[in-house]
């Protein structure tokens, strides 16, 4: 009895888990985000996911003129601290799992650099209206609007209607004989009776 | 004596031009039939599903899913809400750069300028991909029911998708007009200069668009951006950022 009161419990939470999350999700705030503050000429980098440090994520940064400047990992409260790159700007990388980030562009600001605060992008996917459009070319239902394929042909009908014309030509000749063949026939009676007649 | 009568005659001997004349007919009948049944057809489907359906509806149904809640509070709570964490820039080429000229005719044919409407405060740029998709407009429905807020910011709203603007004032009829301008990008290609559109290499072949959300300040800097496969429909997001640039905020947001 405890352990199915408790399973129905477990259930509700993680319901509203979901539900909580979903907004979220929406929105993109489930990608990771990086924050850089300036401390005594140094970088100070921390790299946070719903509010959650990751630790162990490998950075890479790339000067202005495109060469390594600095390479390391974020520490377990998902920090890490580099020496400002000489220039005016200077590249950031993040590494996260198998995930490599579209790289950041960062600007030196007096004492600060902007953009202080990035939502990580992993190679941005298109809307998904273009996955519909491939979806309803193949054939699978959507929810969204069908595109009219627009190599179809005007011919495909002619050529439809011009086999229906055919077999309705076809259907008149045949009963244009047979009235003609009944004619005849009739004809040919009425000329025998005619001639039994005389 | 019994005499043959002349109509049984007319009847067994058909004139040959009959023969010709009525599979002829009949012929350029179908043809002509088959024309109109294919144009027909080709012009139901062109309106499209859109015809058949309710877009606005369905965006605003898109938008109850999204849990997205017009603003009501005050300005001033939504810019002093400490609970709230903005959502941070996303990286792009042209972020804290000068934005892409951008001059388009509006549903009345009017030009917009970027320049021009810079001046009178900061634009919120979006990118959706036309009146045809119910998640894309429903970014447009989100900012039409805030408008007001961003127009206590001095902000300007514009939306440009490359649907033609007969489309675009087609919809308003149906369904209301937005209270910002929409803009017509033929081709795509403003959406190409601003990152969220990329031509396909196939001719013929649809390209990939993004959806795109942008703030250029005052002096026409890209500030803030977003792109994806996912409209943005923050809005304390944006008139958070807008009121940074403006110098409104009344202190930084906390970060965690």
């Amino acid at each position: 009895m405890i352990s199915k009161k408790r399973n129905v419990a477990t259930l509700v939470v993680k319901v509203l888990a979901v539900l909580l999350a979903f907004p979220t999700l929406c929105w993109g705030g489930v990608e990771p985000h990086v924050t850089f503050k300036v401390e005594d000429g140094w970088i100070a980098l921390t790299l946070r996911k719903q509010g959650q440090p990751i630790a162990d994520a490998d950075l890479r940064i790339i000067d202005e003129r495109g060469g390594a400047f600095a390479s390391g990992q974020t520490g377990v409260s998902g920090e890490s601290t580099f020496p400002m790159p000489p220039g005016k700007s200077f590249l950031v990388e993040v590494k996260i799992g198998e995930r490599i980030s579209d790289p950041i562009r960062i600007y030196q600001k007096g004492a600060e650099v902007e953009p202080s605060r990035v939502l990580l992008s992993f190679g941005l996917k298109p809307c998904c209206r273009n996955v519909y459009a491939k979806q309803s070319a193949e054939g699978s239902t959507t929810n969204d609007s069908i595109q009219l394929d627009d190599t179809s042909s005007p011919w495909i009908f002619v050529f439809a209607q011009l086999l229906l014309a055919s077999a309705a030509v076809g259907v008149w000749l045949v009963l244009f004989r047979h009235d003609a063949r009944n004619s005849r026939s009739m004809e040919n009676d009425d000329s025998r009776s005619d001639e039994r007649s005389a | 004596m019994h005499q043959k009568s002349p109509s049984n005659d007319d009847r067994s001997e058909p004139s040959s031009a009959s023969m010709f004349i009525t599979p002829l007919v009949l012929t350029v009948i179908a043809v002509a039939g088959s024309f109109l049944v294919y144009y027909q057809f080709r012009a139901n489907a062109t309106k499209g599903g859109a015809n058949s359906r309710d877009i606005a509806q369905e965006a605003r149904d898109d938008l109850t899913k999204r849990n997205f809640k017009p603003l009501s509070e005050p300005m001033e709570a939504i810019l002093k809400d400490p609970s709230y964490e903005s959502i941070p820039t996303q990286s792009h080429p042209a972020l804290l750069q000068s934005a892409s000229p951008l001059n388009l005719k509006d549903t009345e044919g009017k030009s917009w300028d970027l320049e021009a409407a810079r001046a009178n405060g900061p634009v919120v740029l979006v990118f959706y991909y036309g009146y045809h998709c119910n998640h894309c407009v429903s970014q447009l429905f989100a900012l039409d029911k805030d408008l007001e807020k961003f127009r206590e910011l001095n902000a300007q709203v514009v939306a440009v998708s490359a649907d033609p603007p007969e489309l675009t004032l087609e919809r308003y009829k149906k369904y209301g007009p937005f209270h910002f301008p929409v803009l017509s990008d033929s081709g795509n290609k403003l959406a190409e200069a601003y990152g969220c559109y990329t031509p396909s290499p196939k001719a013929g072949e649809d390209g990939n668009l993004l959806h795109g959300t942008f703030i250029i300040d005052r002096d026409g800097r890209i500030v803030w951006t977003n792109r994806g496969d996912e409209p943005f429909i923050e809005n304390r997001t944006l008139l958070r950022e807008i009121a940074r640039i403006e110098g409104r905020l009344p202190a930084s947001p906390p970060t965690k």
